[in-house]
């Protein structure tokens, strides 16, 4: 039975549809007025309104713009003798599904409200949809900022969602007194299945680690689930649908400044020191669901001088491969500015900030160079100059002279750290002071170090103009131009390290 | 005379009156023109209804699908309801309602084209279009001929009934 809505003032037109639709078992009321209509009945009672083109004082065209904004899943057709093309596209462009001419026959009027009562139905389940994946989301954001009290001044998250509904969660489970575990996944795929996975994971979380804090249990216990599902699904379907969830699992011991990762399927967590230095560990193990028995990546870290600890769902990766950017800088601008346009988003990112120091740097690159790259360097500094703008968000001269301290710096550690010999490493982190507004290029490489007078050289070469051998050497050249250059700058490890500040 | 005929007359004025447009004439000779221009038109309008068949039996029919029963009941509802409207339409005239004359000639057309009145139907075009335009005189032409041409529409509507 299709229940219709007449808007109509006109009785023979009314007592000639309704007598129509009657006669095959549908219902109909009649309205004088959209405005009646909405006043009389509760939006949703209708499964499909006829109205006319011409309602005296209102137009069809207001009267399908009045019933969309009182029910917007409501089909309407308009039913008239105007054989206008432009009212008729106007008419379908405010909403409208039909348009019968007069004169309506009775087999053209029973096709016309069926078809619109299927449309109706699909709006309502449209409309229904939408409305629960905004509730999931809105909860999803809910769960992602709960952090328990005692250790919200160390915890800071950034949850940017890109899809309607995801499957990206964290979750602080107290152990014991100053000892937390910090979890952070994603559940893979965009949608409610996703988004129920990663609240059944928290519940079995918070319910299991409530009774013996056995964070592995429950993880295996989920890995079993999803595999057994998997297994399942695929012996029998082609389509079969597979859920995994990605985890990186930090335990930290507050007071004892100790920190145990357990990590599948994620990017790494990293960390930053006191003096800049960033530790990015290699933890590759596949997700929570691909295979029995559950296997994790894990390892220990002293952070003993260890100012904050970024972890992150994949999300995150996904922005800095779209701008080819480093990722450390990524998590810098979230923390930052705290936004990120959506139009660079490809995926939900959620991020965890671990704060232990007050005072603590930004990490911005980290990044390690074979000693055969010294050719690319011109790409390298692109790279860098991409990063540093992104995460400061700031263009200036200060920055340039920064980034040819950079180039410097890693040019002398690729010549002569490394001999140019491909399996030969450098490290280079760079990180940002906010209360300064210095940039810390830290510039590592496996050689021997140095022994040199680099300001003494530039007294020699610059001020007194006196060429000799070593100038062309670019070690001292190359040092030249940072001590000229930099705010400040010192050695460590006998010149194998160098540490070059700039103020941007 | 028959309606060919008559067609032919009107197609003929029209352009001789077209022809009038041309002729260097003072403003009250160019008024003059238009006028006949007008009346021409006007003349046309009223061929245009004189050449349209008064029923449409088969749209009727399809109206409801051949069932004769349903029929009866929507004819009888429009030769009971109709004139009502024709009654208001006449009370508008009278009160010089352009809106309301052409809202309802608007209604009256609708229901003429659902149950195959169709020279009811050309009539309230006309109508309603003069209306929307102001032009009483033409308003009061076209009805002068709908409340006859209803009466004989009903006549014919009901004869076919008898005879179904």
């Amino acid at each position: 039975m299709i229940r219709c809505l007449i808007i109509e003032d006109d009785p023979v037109t009314v007592h000639l549809l309704s007598t129509l639709i009657e006669a095959d078992g549908n219902t109909c009321v009649v309205s004088n007025s959209p405005k009646e209509a909405t006043e009389h009945y509760v939006s949703g009672s209708f499964d499909c309104a006829l109205c006319p083109y011409d309602l005296g004082k209102e137009s069809g065209i207001d009267v399908v713009r009045a019933i969309k904004a009182w029910d917007p899943a409501l089909s309407v057709i308009i039913v008239t003798s105007v054989q206008d093309r432009d009212v008729i596209k106007q008419s379908f462009r405010e909403g409208a599904i039909d348009f019968l001419s007069k004169p309506v026959s009775a087999p053209a009027l029973h096709a016309a409200i069926e078809a619109a009562e299927a449309k109706t139905k699909q709006q309502r389940n449209y409309i229904e949809t939408e409305v629960s994946l905004r509730r999931a989301r809105e909860t999803n954001a809910i769960f992602s900022n709960l952090v328990p009290k005692e250790i919200s001044k160390y915890t800071k998250v950034a949850f940017l969602p890109y899809h309607e509904v995801g499957g990206d969660f964290f979750k602080i489970v107290p152990l014991e007194n100053d000892i937390f575990a910090f979890v952070i996944g994603d559940v893979s795929g965009h949608d409610l299945r996703s988004a129920l996975i990663a609240a059944y994971f928290q519940g079995l979380l918070h319910g299991t680690t409530e009774k013996d804090k056995c964070i592995m249990k429950t993880l295996e216990a989920l890995n079993d689930l999803l595999y057994a599902e998997w297994e399942r699904n695929n012996r029998d379907a082609f389509n079969s649908v597979m859920s995994s969830v990605s985890v990186n699992v930090l335990t930290l011991d507050l007071s004892q400044r100790l920190m145990s990762i357990s990590a599948a399927g994620f990017p790494p967590p990293m960390w930053i020191d006191s003096d800049g230095s960033i530790t990015k560990p290699t933890l590759n193990s596949p997700p929570v669901g691909w295979q029995v028995p559950l296997e994790m990546a894990n390892c220990k870290a002293d952070i003993a001088h260890t100012s904050a600890i970024f972890t992150a769902t994949d999300g995150l990766d996904d922005i800095a491969q779209n701008l080819d950017i480093d990722a450390c800088a990524v998590t810098s601008h979230l923390f930052l500015k705290d936004r990120i346009g959506k139009d660079i988003m490809r995926d939900d990112l959620l991020c965890l900030q671990i704060v232990l120091d007050d005072v603590s740097p930004m990490p911005l690159i980290h990044q390690r160079y074979s000693g055969a790259q010294h050719g690319e360097v011109d790409v390298l500094q692109k790279f860098w100059r991409r990063s540093l703008e992104f995460a400061l968000d700031v263009r200036s001269e200060a920055l340039d002279n920064a980034l040819l301290c950079c180039r410097e710096a890693v040019l002398n550690a690729i010549k002569h750290g490394c001999k140019c010999e491909a399996n030969a490493v450098v490290t280079l982190d760079v990180s940002y002071y906010p209360s300064t507004r210095t940039v810390r290029m830290r510039v590592s490489d496996p050689g021997p170090g140095f022994s040199y007078d680099v300001h003494a050289q530039r007294t020699e070469v610059i001020d007194k103009g006196h060429l000799n051998k070593s100038f062309d050497d670019h070690l001292s050249f190359g040092l030249i131009i940072i001590d000229s250059l930099a705010a400040h700058y010192h050695f460590e490890r006998n010149g194998a390290t160098i540490v070059v500040d700039c103020q941007c | 005379m028959r309606v060919d005929q008559v067609a032919a007359i009107v197609t003929a004025l029209k352009v001789e009156a077209e022809k009038l447009t041309v002729l260097p004439l003072e403003a009250s000779g160019k008024a003059a023109v238009s006028e006949i221009q007008r009346l021409v038109e006007q003349l046309a309008k009223q061929m245009a209804i004189v050449d349209v068949p008064r029923f449409d039996k088969a749209a009727l029919t399809q109206l409801t699908d051949g069932q004769p029963g349903m029929i009866t009941d929507l004819v009888q509802f429009f030769c009971d309801k109709v004139p009502g409207q024709i009654a208001e339409l006449s009370a508008a005239i009278q009160a010089k309602n352009y809106e309301t004359i052409r809202h309802l000639a608007h209604k009256i057309k609708g229901s003429a084209a659902s149950y195959g009145a169709k020279k009811l139907q050309q009539i309230m075009f006309i109508l309603e279009q003069a209306a929307a335009n102001q032009q009483m005189d033409s308003v009061t032409a076209q009805f002068s001929v709908a409340s006859e041409e209803f009466q004989f529409f009903c006549a014919e509507l009901k004869n076919w009934m008898a005879s179904q």
